[in-house]
């Protein structure tokens, strides 16, 4: 996290990230880097769209438990 | 009867328009500004949306919160709940593909998934801000003491977004568009990209009204079969 900011002191060109990525330790890639850098980095943007439809999915669901609970208070209702 | 007019025709632009956008976000071509971004660029068309997405709802959930001082109309501490609750998930969105874009490309070989960047610090405690609205809600149970408490607390946390998610942000290193030591958003977005990105915040900002109206539709619903006693 201070590299962030050490990195911006000594900021002449634009590119704030590039600077960044010199500071970085380098590492070799992680078998989950090896994935998601493939094809030009794609892969992280599928799975940001990915996380956006999983939770568009969640708000689904709980809506559906929502009319279940609904439901089931009418059912009582007209029995009771 | 207009308002169900109203709510189809918003449905079905979001359906076709949001489709769209994700087609587009994949397949609409630019030129390469930075060598790290790669074709994570495009992730502008959906992580920067969910943002503005939450600005939106937050206002909306302000608006009603500020409109049940007023009038003291239940609906309207109902309408407002709704809003923060869609507008908190979309900020939940956006904190992940956030965590998730800047693990592969700025800090690809640090394994660092929260990087403590100034806007994403600040974007956590705006959503801890909500989270703390829900947290107030639940703990209250006369109905008119939680709708006049929770009305209040919301109007705090919707004057913190501007300042925790713009002013504070801006003054700091940070690798989002516009702060200290990084390009300004009209420097590094070509043209083709403004094409997909601007339909992407109006249509997300509808997926957000049509889902907000489901939930107002659902409550409403539910205060019918099973209404709270009026104090």
């Amino acid at each position: 996290m201070p590299l962030l900011i050490q990195s911006a002191d000594s900021l002449a060109a634009p590119d704030t990230a590039a600077t960044i990525q010199q500071v970085a330790p380098e590492a070799p890639p992680t078998p989950l880097e090896r994935v998601m850098l493939q094809q030009d980095k794609l892969y992280v943007v599928a799975a940001v769209v990915l996380i956006i439809w999983l939770g568009v999915l969640a708000l689904l669901y709980r809506n559906d438990r929502r009319i279940a609970r609904l439901e089931r208070a009418l059912d009582e209702g007209e029995n009771g | 009867l207009t308002s169900d007019l109203r709510y189809r025709i918003v449905r079905n632009t979001v359906a076709v328009g949001l489709t769209g956008v994700l087609l587009a976000g994949f397949l609409v071509p630019f030129p390469r500004v930075d060598s790290i971004l790669g074709q994570t660029a495009r992730n502008l068309f959906f992580h920067v949306p969910m943002w503005f997405t939450l600005m939106a709802a937050m206002a909306v959930s302000a608006w009603h919160a500020f409109k049940y001082l007023r009038t003291k109309d239940l609906v309207r501490d109902l309408r407002s709940a709704e809003a923060a609750r869609v507008g908190l998930a979309f900020g939940l969105f956006g904190i992940t593909t956030g965590m998730v874009w800047a693990r592969f490309t700025w800090y690809q070989g640090t394994g660092l998934w929260w990087n403590n960047d100034p806007k994403q610090l600040m974007a956590a405690v705006q959503l801890l801000i909500y989270a703390g609205y829900f947290v107030l809600r639940s703990t209250l149970d006369d109905p008119v003491r939680r709708a006049r408490l929770s009305a209040a607390y919301n109007l705090f946390a919707a004057a913190c977004v501007p300042f925790l998610l713009y002013v504070v942000p801006r003054q700091m290193a940070s690798l989002h568009p516009g702060a200290e030591g990084s390009p300004a958003f009209s420097q590094v977005t070509h043209w083709t990209m403004r094409l997909v990105l601007y339909p992407s915040f109006l249509l997300f900002i509808g997926l957000f009204w049509v889902l907000y109206t489901q939930r107002v539709r659902l409550a409403l619903l539910a205060r019918r079969l099973n209404p709270e006693p009026e104090l």
